[in-house]
């Protein structure tokens, strides 16, 4: 279990939150919204040990092993999509045959399988964000931190993207930290939500989704998924 | 090659307009000598010329390999050491600006007549911009990706060799085409004190009044920093074919 007591974050004068107490078990997919500037993808950070906390406790469990995708892709230019995914292999001892392995798996998982020895420079954004999304899951990552990670790209690839995301935490079921401005994505993908409401950032707020729907693709078009996203929005907007 | 035609062009028809007025007894010959006149110079003294020629060409390049050598690996340890770099990089940046000229003289007193004055003289000249652009392209990595490298757990020398060193690679092969350059103005600088090379070529033929030996002898120098920077530029084009590196 991942947890934070009494955690606060201050940049000079101005606090992003405090007194943040919140305890995730493994296997949670929690997405992290509100307005620029809010301070979610410093959480974010924080919790990836990229940043530190002002006041208060961060407890990871025993033995993590982290993924992490930006809102860029961060591919390195001079590497193959091969050689840039192995780059997310954290675990030491493996033998060069276990490791292509583990890459073919993961370029399969990810639809890349054809494109193993191009260049970044010869893939479209979508490709470059699945080689991303690949670093960040091969290994059997046991956590993940996306910081906007699809805001870039546009609807269709979009909404492919989150679908083949959830797809793949509902067979591994590992912990998710999304951070995210678009209420829609949060609510479509998160099982749990961390509120920044605009305006009055330290009334953090944590909100359990309980999702009924077991049809990932055609929760986008239910009722629920309707319901969900209008009262989000009302409590971003200060209304709830 | 396309790009170098219109100079090419301008070369030829500048050369041919001073040959034709040279011709009609309207240039003066012993200020700038024709074409023609270079050519028969070289011609005429070509075992001293081009054993001149020879020596400037090895040294130049030789002290832009050391150049390499010393200012890429100080770079690295600036870049793993801030204290050493803040304590040391200043100095650099003050004898950068001290003239090779002015400073030719002492390393004849230190290291005597011969290659390595030269060698010292030339690295002196050529090591700052490798350092100092290495140095950038190591200081201004992506921040996203020096986090991603921490998220994954590298170590700082893992993540020198697989990311700080490719992703400066631009940084640096530009440092080493400036360098190319000061390399030759630094041989030339060295050769004026401690004789030998082109660069003495120069000196002996102005105290004789040899005007075409010093053109000769300036012909051989740009023939030096030409084949310098088409080499590296083969070398880059080699390179990037094999592995697209920029950031």
């Amino acid at each position: 279990m991942l947890e934070l007591k009494n955690a606060g974050k201050r940049y000079s004068s101005r606090w992003l939150f405090q007194n943040l107490n919140l305890q995730v078990p493994t296997g949670e997919f929690i997405s992290i919204l509100g307005p620029s500037g809010c301070g979610k993808s410093t959480l974010l950070r924080i919790l990836a040990e990229l940043d530190t906390l002002t006041e208060g406790q961060l407890t990871q469990p025993a033995t993590t092993t982290p993924g992490f995708v930006f809102q860029e892709s961060c591919l390195l230019p001079w590497l193959t999509v091969s050689e840039n995914v192995a780059i997310g292999i954290s675990t030491k001892n493996l033998t060069p045959s276990e490791k292509s392995d583990q890459i073919e798996k993961i370029l399969k998982t990810v639809k890349l399988k054809e494109s193993a020895f191009l260049f970044p420079h010869q893939l479209s954004g979508g490709m470059k964000m699945r080689v991303s999304i690949a670093r960040a899951l091969i290994n059997n990552k046991s956590i993940l931190f996306l910081d906007e990670p699809f805001a870039a790209l546009d609807d269709f690839i979009r909404f492919e993207l989150q679908e083949e995301l959830l797809e793949y935490w509902k067979q591994h079921k590992m912990t998710v930290f999304f951070v995210t401005h678009s209420v829609t994505e949060s609510v479509f993908l998160s099982q749990k939500l961390w509120l920044f409401p605009q305006g009055d950032q330290h009334q953090f707020q944590e909100l359990d989704l309980r999702k009924t729907a077991t049809n990932v693709r055609m929760y986008r078009q239910s009722p629920e998924y309707f319901k969900l996203v209008t009262e989000i929005s009302d409590r971003l907007r200060g209304k709830a | 090659m396309k790009q170098f035609l219109p100079t090419f062009i301008l070369v030829v028809v500048m050369t041919a307009f001073v040959e034709i007025l040279n011709s009609m007894g309207s240039w003066d010959a012993q200020l700038i000598p024709p074409a023609s006149t270079i050519l028969g110079t070289i011609i005429e003294n070509k075992d001293s010329f081009f054993s001149a020629f020879w020596d400037t060409l090895k040294l130049s390049a030789q002290s832009l390999l050391l150049s390499f050598a010393l200012g890429f690996t100080l770079a690295i340890v600036f870049s793993l050491n801030d204290w050493v770099k803040r304590a040391v990089f200043p100095l650099a940046i003050f004898f950068q600006t001290v003239p090779i000229i002015a400073i030719a003289p002492l390393l004849v007193i230190y290291l005597g007549y011969g290659p390595q004055t030269i060698l010292a003289s030339a690295v002196f000249v050529s090591i700052f911009p490798i350092l100092a652009n290495t140095l950038v392209g190591l200081d201004t990595i992506n921040k996203n990706l020096l986090e991603l490298f921490k998220v994954y757990k590298r170590s700082p020398l893992q993540t020198l060799i697989y990311l700080k060193i490719p992703g400066s690679y631009h940084f640096i092969f530009s440092g080493l085409k400036i360098s190319s350059g000061l390399a030759v103005i630094g041989v030339v600088a060295g050769e004026f004190v401690a004789g030998g090379g082109l660069g003495s070529l120069i000196d002996t033929s102005r105290t004789q009044q040899r005007i075409d030996l010093v053109f000769a002898a300036l012909i051989g120098l740009a023939f030096i920093g030409l084949w310098q920077i088409m080499l590296l530029n083969v070398i880059n084009s080699l390179i990037t074919r094999w592995r697209p590196f920029k950031l």
